[in-house]
């Protein structure tokens, strides 16, 4: 997994941020997860990945920062489904940047949104997923990367 | 018959021929036998005639004898009797010799001599009769019709008396030639209905037999049909490969096997094109190449062989969403060949098949070959290395860069907190530089080594963030693999050997690797050094403490090299012998504490070298530099920025070493003294407390 693909991802997602009024996005120092022990705060838009690249990339968000977010664009309408779309969102966003990049040997499914833990079976078991925190305002949000070493 | 196709239908088209025969031949017969009947029916009527005329004529001879006083009534009966004379006449001579007589409407009729036997026997009787008979009623015609005439009346008188006496007779023969042709009517009718029976029979016969003989043998190729349909089913249903046929303008046939739709994920294949089942799963450049591979198939010139190798679908990566929306990715291989009907090429037939397994396969073994090597380097890395401490080494390796990740995951926003990130990271990676130079074990000490480039990278970076630290992370997980692959090597190497693996109490360990490290540090660095060791095997020691010791040893070592023991020319100018002496020491004080002594016999600690050196970095300011004692200054060199060497090199200079020592006792709760004296050498002295004398509980 190079530095340049995961740079992507964090791009995806910091380009998300950066169309949202408050553009005061950070990224946090990346570190390694555990083997096989996903990473995940209160909800999970994931996307699976096949081709030379096998895994799931994710972003995971406290349900305090999806609300925030909700709020700054201007959605007053903070339920539930708005959350998981929002999610999902941001899962897409990221998705189609990495697929702008990448071209099309990086094929990427429709995105999925899970609360809480996603399950173990997305991801590989002989590597350690990159995480890599997303700061904005107080909140601290994450992109995970679970991609099978080749 | 076969040219046209008829070959299997020839039976059929016989039977039905002869059957159409067969119903004209009766229907011919008929008409014949039906002719003739009419014909005999005239004759029957014309004898039934004659039977009528010969009583009319005698009516006519008596109407003449009783009409002797009314002349027009005799003249009547006169010219009545010359029509029925001639008439009869007429008749029958046609009937005895075939002639033309006319019929009741007064058109001639042509008869054929009646045949012989009763009805020409009663013609040759009734002939005989008749001629006197006729000559008589002539000579009575001839005297016209005057009753005054004596030759009348006596004429008259003959034939009346000739016809009464013979009048019956020629009825009785008359009505006997017309039984007799009745007779011969009614024999050819039954004859006509025998043959129509007969006719009809063999056509009934013919027809049951292409009913039911036919019909037998279409129902046995229908249900070979329907049979052979099934085992193309069953074929299609089961077979492991996809196969469909293609025609010239690409399209798929109305058959294909059930494998395609499993390998595609869609059930609309008939009548599609190929282009549409391989849209967006393929390059484009690649289905242009296949379209004109299989356009070329389909011209005869070509030689199938020869294109063979231009098929650039025979190992296809393809990257398909599954029924539940995944992606998954394939390998197919596409084989084309000609299907011949005929001389001509009607298709091309396709085979897929699904060789992911296969493919998978060969990358799995270039991988295992790949990683082979790759432990093999490992490998001859490891038995380079001293051996008994390489589990330590792994231990501790992963426990620093798991240190390091956890430092990484700590929430940090500004750069202050960045900064303090790369310094607490700088300590650690050190330390497992240290210890991997110690081993020999040179791919490692190269990564730390490439690790704290970066690191270097990053403290002068004024705008540090987050993401900056993305290419140490990679670097981390890079080493953590790599100490992950030794760790299974190792696990491995202990089964090979069957040697108990004894991780807690590490009895005896040894120790040449520090003069194995002295060694090669100092050939670098123009020096010559001797590591006297004393202690170390006196006690079993708990793996923890034996591996601080270690750890603790290899850095006082290296910093001893680097920075206290001269060079070997240095040594000698100042009298000194040219091989230096490192002494550890290490033993158990009687509170149960542990000490450790390392003791060189360099040029000391120069305290105003690292009053500089502080200066320079900012450490301290000059004034409260002048202000320090000499055991402050010293206390400096533990300091995680402060090095005295000008530049950094793969045995130390970027001033972390003494760092490293300090978390490492710090993090034992253990205490350091330093002396020091100028040109005579420095004593570290350790003490690490009883609590991790685990070994004397043991003991």
């Amino acid at each position: 997994m190079s530095e340049d693909k995961i740079q992507i991802f964090i791009d995806g997602v910091v380009r998300y941020f950066n169309h949202t009024p408050d553009k005061s996005v950070q990224v946090g120092t990346p570190y390694l997860a555990e083997k096989g022990k996903p990473m995940a705060l209160d909800m999970t838009g994931l996307i699976g990945v096949s081709g030379p690249d096998k895994g799931c990339v994710y972003f995971s968000a406290p349900r305090v920062l999806l609300k925030h977010l909700l709020l700054s664009i201007g959605e007053p309408d903070t339920s539930e489904a708005n959350l998981v779309d929002l999610v999902g969102e941001v899962a897409n966003t990221i998705a189609g940047n990495a697929r702008a990049s990448l071209g099309k040997e990086f094929m990427i499914s429709v995105p999925v949104v899970i609360e809480g833990t996603p399950s173990t079976l997305h991801l590989p078991k002989n590597s350690r997923a990159y995480v890599i925190p997303i700061n904005w305002k107080s909140y601290t949000a994450a992109v995970a990367i679970c991609l099978e070493e080749n | 018959m076969q040219k046209f196709g008829i070959g299997k239908y020839r039976n059929i088209i016989v039977s039905v021929a002869l059957f159409l025969l067969l119903d004209a031949s009766v229907l011919l017969t008929n008409f014949y036998m039906s002719f003739q009947i009419s014909e005999d029916a005239t004759a029957v009527n014309l004898a039934g005639r004659q039977r009528m005329l010969s009583q009319r004529i005698m009516k006519s001879l008596l109407e003449t004898d009783v009409s002797l006083f009314n002349s027009d009534a005799r003249q009547n009966a006169l010219d009545e009797l010359q029509r029925s004379v001639n008439l009869f006449d007429n008749t029958l001579k046609a009937f005895k010799n075939g002639g033309v007589t006319t019929d009741a409407n007064g058109f001639p009729v042509q008869l054929n001599p009646a045949d012989p036997g009763k009805a020409q026997n009663a013609l040759n009787a009734a002939d005989e009769i008749w001629r006197p008979f006729l000559a008589g009623i002539k000579l009575l015609l001839l005297q016209g019709s005057n009753i005054d005439n004596p030759n009348f009346t006596a004429r008259l008188q003959d034939a009346v008396q000739y016809g009464t006496a013979n009048n019956l007779e020629l009825l009785r023969l008359m009505n006997e030639l017309t039984v007799a042709l009745e007779d011969k009517a009614t024999a050819k009718a039954s004859r006509l209905r025998m043959i129509q029976t007969v006719g009809m029979s063999l056509a009934i016969l013919n027809f049951l037999l292409i009913l039911f003989h036919f019909l037998k043998q279409l129902k046995q190729s229908d249900a070979i049909i329907e049979q052979s349909r099934q085992e193309t089913e069953e074929i299609l249903e089961t077979v492991n490969e996809g196969l469909f046929l293609l025609d010239e303008h690409l399209t798929i046939g109305q058959q294909y096997s059930k494998k395609l739709t499993q390998i595609f994920h869609r059930e609309d294949i008939a009548g599609t094109s190929f282009q549409s089942l391989l849209k967006s799963l393929i390059s484009e450049k690649d289905m242009s190449t296949a379209e004109s591979f299989i356009k070329l198939l389909f011209k005869p010139t070509v030689n199938q062989k020869l294109i063979g190798e231009l098929n650039p679908l025979n190992e296809i990566e393809i990257h398909i969403a599954d029924d539940n929306g995944q992606y998954q990715s394939k390998f197919l291989n596409f084989q084309f060949s000609r299907v011949v009907v005929t001389g001509t090429i009607s298709h091309v037939l396709a085979t897929v098949s699904d060789i992911t397994r296969q493919v998978m396969l060969s990358r799995d073994l270039d991988n295992a070959r790949r990683q082979s090597e790759s432990q093999m380097e490992l490998l001859s890395t490891i038995m380079h290395a001293n051996g008994d401490l390489m589990p330590m080494f792994v231990r501790n390796s992963v426990g620093s860069l798991e240190k390091i990740n956890n430092i990484l995951k700590l929430p940090s926003r500004s750069h202050v907190q960045h900064m303090g990130k790369v310094h607490q990271i700088y300590a650690l990676i050190h330390g497992f530089k240290g210890e991997a130079t110690s081993l020999g074990l040179t791919p490692f000490a190269e990564l730390a080594h490439k690790f704290e480039d970066q690191l270097e990278a990053l403290a002068t970076n004024e705008n540090l963030t987050g993401n900056d630290f993305l290419s140490l992370t990679v670097l981390l997980n890079q080493i953590l693999r790599q100490l992950d692959a030794a760790e299974k090597l190792l696990e491995r190497l202990a089964k090979l050997s069957q040697v108990a693996a004894q991780p807690e109490i590490a009895e005896k360990p040894d120790w040449t690797h520090f003069q194995n490290l002295a060694d090669d540090m100092a050939q670098r660095q123009g020096k010559e050094v001797e590591i006297v060791c004393s202690g170390l095997n006196d006690y079993p020691l708990p793996a923890e403490l034996a591996s601080t010791v270690n750890r603790l040893c290899i850095q006082f070592i290296r910093n001893a090299i680097s920075h206290g023991i001269e060079t070997v020319q240095d040594r000698m100018d100042l009298q000194k012998t040219p091989r230096s002496e490192i002494n550890i020491h290490f033993c158990r004080l009687r509170s149960g504490h542990w000490r450790l002594t390392v003791q060189d016999d360099g040029a000391g600690i120069n305290t105003e070298q690292i009053r500089l050196k502080a200066i320079q970095s900012g450490l301290v300011t000059e004034q409260q530099s002048e202000l320090m004692s000499q055991k402050q200054l010293i206390a400096l060199i533990f300091s995680p920025t402060l090095s005295t060497q000008s530049a950094a090199d793969m045995d130390a200079g970027r001033g972390m070493g003494m760092t490293v020592i300090r978390d490492l006792v710090k993090d034992q709760g253990g205490k350091i003294n330093v002396a020091t004296r100028a040109h005579m050498g420095s004593t570290f002295t350790i003490t690490l407390p009883a609590a991790t004398n685990l070994a004397t509980q043991a003991a």
